[in-house]
């Protein structure tokens, strides 16, 4: 996936969608970011040594050691030299920040904008809240990164944001991908149904290809001489007609996931499906078309075909990452889905790439974090035993090289 | 079904369970033990006769007819008892804006073959919890699962307690929605609910103390047989005892099911379970115990962290769980710290560890949910104790389930592996002696 907005420093976004001037408070989390890496810019290093390190891009290593400077990786095996003076954090078990795909934090109540069903425009930063209590917990259970969603209620719901998190949420992407709900028909507005839905959608690309906007509050959906504000949703759609932006489809059910997959074959867009819980019934055709799947929170109260859906697309060669939903489920829930999933068939390897490595890649930011890798930006988890065992506690977690989260005695 | 069919169906399983548990000693041999009532016993035997247990060490005799069953390398633990499941009962079922005397089990469907998914994963006992959707939920009960013959259309599960406790709920939010006043105003319901049957109770007293009265009043005078009773509304002759005097039978007052629940509550012969989940909710629901002296268990108790010591003081237990949310948040459970569950045990709280989900499959899970807690702070000892003996001892069933000990039900659950290790799997399912469940 192409990445043209990605640079080396974390606060920088040069998306041509994305001049507006960032809202006061993320300024100020930009700023809290900037200051950390000039701190990280004046030599801090940090080693951290487990009895089983897991790098995830790699088989896992014992006794290995991840050496940090500057926030960046700079050195991961077995017979790591650890310069003196380096704090060290010694530790059973390590793996990379978890990566959350599909997250609400901080827009608890304010998921998408019901007033209409086509707000590509949306974006669902612009109701974020940094100072939620739901992004301490995310720094508690090793959430390092993540994608601030719009919710299911819309069709065309709005635009995703990345963000990296530590002591503070730091914007990474603006305009990261574009979310597409199938199940936001609503008896009590347009569309009402799934295929007044279907039709809606393509309306709204095909216009857009014509220069025109759609909204779902009009007699004809159709309006030919829009203001301003529906210039907007033109200019969103452009970059996924172009796949310069990827697009996730919410398709629960195996036959929401056959519409989706039709869009993705009409409209030739990049992206994946998010919360397919019967994606196994349609895995080979979802392989074929080379698109990742994001799973979860998988739960107790999950069917046993819903549990081992993750194992099947697995094992049909579909990548797969999980994702917390929170706060409308806990993030420590994206240890809880790996360890469910695993319990279901999926091997460890897969469940730990799930929460790290793929959700990055499906991202486009795969070449930033999501392993412990050199050159990367250092965030790892420790842990007081297997990551995948649910008994184990996080003891540590490191965000750009820092330390953002330590465990109490217990 | 009538209930009436129902119950005498219960009855002829559990009759039938019991003879078909008459058989040949049964020795599981050679596995670690983990008791709960005790430390863990390596190499242990556990004597089974008649589907209870008979002894357990390390040194046990046992008899030459004996069936044994080698367990060398396997780990054992009691049957699994869940404090609070949604197993057998539909959304609808599980509404629960109800009255005291609603019995659960009249929503029940005990035949629902889910029930064997949750066995497989050595879950025995569960409470069968009412809905908790009103301020009131009805009656819960404690059921233990079997499994039935393959095919006799028998059911899932054998109740071991009916009308085990009385389940309320104190300031839940209905769909998100919700005020202060609400709060108020449902506690303040409840509290009425209790006065109501204070009175109800008061108004039998009186009428046992006036029959008394009466019935001896009755015997120190007997009726004269030629005059009798004066009739009603004559004058009495002057010089004689005044008409107050003459003693009427009193009235006996006409029995409320709602109110003889609520009365077994008052008297402590069942606890109240309040769900409750604000540090308000949770001291309203220890002062309403406090106030009508009821044996109080708190489920969910979510925000209690700061909370622990005042609850061990009034002696309530707490239904815990699930350990991270099963589902959307409410209000209520947004500020839900996991942590929590350990300062619940430090400050020596009675705890039963919950999946505590409105789908009854999630039961199957407790030891999961278990595992969990342990990674937020609990000790392996303790979590295994609150999905065991401790959960059992909160639903008034310990004497039955929830260690392996001489004495109890044969309920007894072998694993691969250690009872938290993601590796350990399900090998076999003891109930009542009878293998229910063995691995494939």
């Amino acid at each position: 996936m192409s990445s043209p907005n990605v640079t080396q420093k974390p606060a920088q976004t040069s998306s041509p969608l994305s001049r507006r001037a960032f809202c006061g408070l993320l300024i100020a989390g930009a700023l809290a970011g900037a200051e950390s890496s000039r701190a990280a810019q004046g030599g801090t290093s940090l080693a951290v040594r487990a009895e089983i390190l897991y790098p995830v891009s790699g088989a896992s290593i014992k006794n290995g050691v991840v050496l940090i400077r500057d926030g960046i990786i700079v050195a991961v095996g077995p017979d790591i030299p650890i310069p003196s003076g380096t704090q060290v954090v010694l530790t059973k078990a390590a793996m990379p920040g978890m990566v959350d795909a599909h997250a609400h934090y901080g827009v608890l109540y304010e998921t998408e904008e019901t007033a209409d069903a086509i707000t590509p425009d949306l974006r669902i930063r612009d109701g974020f809240d940094p100072a939620a209590p739901s992004l301490r917990a995310a720094t508690r259970a090793g959430v390092t990164t993540f994608c601030l969603m719009p919710g299911n209620g819309n069709a065309l719901a709005g635009q995703a944001s990345l963000f990296h998190l530590g002591e503070s949420a730091l914007l990474l992407r603006d305009y990261a991908a574009q979310k597409i709900s199938l199940t936001a028909a609503n008896a009590q507005r347009n569309p009402t149904s799934r295929s007044g839905l279907l039709a809606l959608v393509r309306q709204a690309f095909d216009s857009a290809k014509r220069g025109q906007a759609v909204s779902s509050v009009t007699q004809t959906n159709l309006l030919a001489d829009f203001p301003t504000s529906l210039d907007e949703r033109v200019r969103a759609l452009m970059p996924l007609l172009h796949g310069e932006r990827p697009v996730f489809i919410h398709a629960p059910t195996s036959d929401d996931v056959e519409n989706a997959l039709r869009l993705f074959d009409e409209y030739r867009w990049k992206g994946g499906l998010l919360h397919a819980a019967e994606g196994f019934e349609v895995a080979d055709e979802i392989r074929r078309r080379n698109l990742p799947v994001i799973l979860g929170p998988l739960r107790y109260s999950d069917t046993d075909r819903m549990l081992a859906n993750a194992a099947k697309l697995a094992k049909a060669g579909v990548k797969l990452a999980f994702c917390s939903d929170a706060p409308l489920s806990s993030p420590a829930g994206l240890r809880l889905s790996a360890a469910l999933a695993v319990k279901y068939g999926l091997s460890p390897a897969d469940a730990l790439r799930a929460l790290t490595l793929s959700p990055a890649e499906m991202m486009g930011i795969g070449d930033r974090v999501g392993s412990l890798t050199v050159g990367k930006q250092a965030d790892l988890i420790t842990f007081s035993g297997d990551p995948l065992d649910l008994t184990s506690r996080v003891e540590t977690v490191v965000s750009t090289g820092k330390i953002v989260f330590k465990a109490g005695p217990r | 079904m009538t209930r009436l069919s129902a119950l005498l169906l219960v009855l002829t399983l559990f009759i039938g369970s019991v003879a078909h548990a008459q058989q040949s000693p049964l020795a599981l041999t050679g596995a670690k033990v983990y008791p709960v009532s005790g430390p863990p016993l390596e190499h242990a035997t556990v004597l089974i006769v008649d589907g209870r247990i008979k002894a357990v060490g390390a040194n046990v005799t046992i008899p030459a007819d004996a069936r044994r069953v080698d367990l060398r390398g396997a780990v054992l633990i009691p049957g699994l008892v869940e404090a609070r499941s949604a197993l057998f009962l539909t959304d609808t079922n599980l509404a629960g804006a109800g009255a005291p005397d609603q019995d659960v089990l009249d929503a029940a469907d005990l035949f629902d073959k889910e029930a064997g998914k949750i066995l497989a994963q050595g879950v025995t006992t569960l409470y069968f919890s009412p809905g908790n959707r009103g301020s009131v939920g009805g009656v819960g009960a404690v059921v233990k699962l079997h499994s039935p013959t393959a095919g006799s259309g028998e059911m899932w599960a054998e109740p071991l307690k009916t009308r085990a406790a009385l389940n309320l709920t104190l300031g839940l939010s209905a769909n998100g929605r919700s005020t202060s006043l609400e709060r108020l105003n449902s506690y303040e319901a409840l509290r009425g609910l209790f006065r109501g049957a204070e009175q109800y109770q008061k108004a039998f007293t009186r009428y046992e103390a006036d029959l008394q009265a009466y019935e001896k009043q009755q015997k120190q005078t007997p009726p004269k047989a030629t005059t009798g009773a004066p009739p009603v509304g004559t004058a009495p002759p002057a010089g004689g005892p005044p008409a107050a005097a003459v003693p009427q039978k009193p009235v006996k007052p006409r029995s409320v099911p709602a109110q003889e629940v609520l009365v077994t509550a008052l008297r402590r012969e069942i606890p109240v379970r309040i769900e409750a989940h604000r540090p308000d909710d949770i001291l309203n629901a220890l002062r309403l115990a406090d106030e009508f002296k009821l044996r109080l268990i708190l489920e969910s108790a979510t925000e209690s962290a700061g909370l622990a010591g005042e609850i061990a003081r009034h002696h309530a237990a707490v239904v815990w769980g699930p350990m991270l949310p099963d589902g959307a948040p409410r209000l209520e459970t947004i500020h839900a710290t996991p942590e929590t569950v350990a300062l619940l045990a430090r400050a020596g709280v009675p705890l039963a560890l919950s999946t505590n989900s409105r789908s009854g499959l999630a039961s199957r899970f407790l030891r999961e949910n278990a595992a969990l807690a342990i990674g937020y702070g609990l000790t392996p000892a303790q979590a295994l104790k609150a999905i065991t003996l401790g959960a059992a001892e909160t639903l008034g069933v310990a004497d039955r389930v929830g260690s392996i000990q001489a004495g109890k039900d044969a309920d007894i659950v072998v694993l691969s592996g250690e009872p938290f290790s993601p590796a350990a799997q399900v090998r076999r399912v003891f109930v009542n002696g009878s293998e229910v469940y063995t691995a494939k």
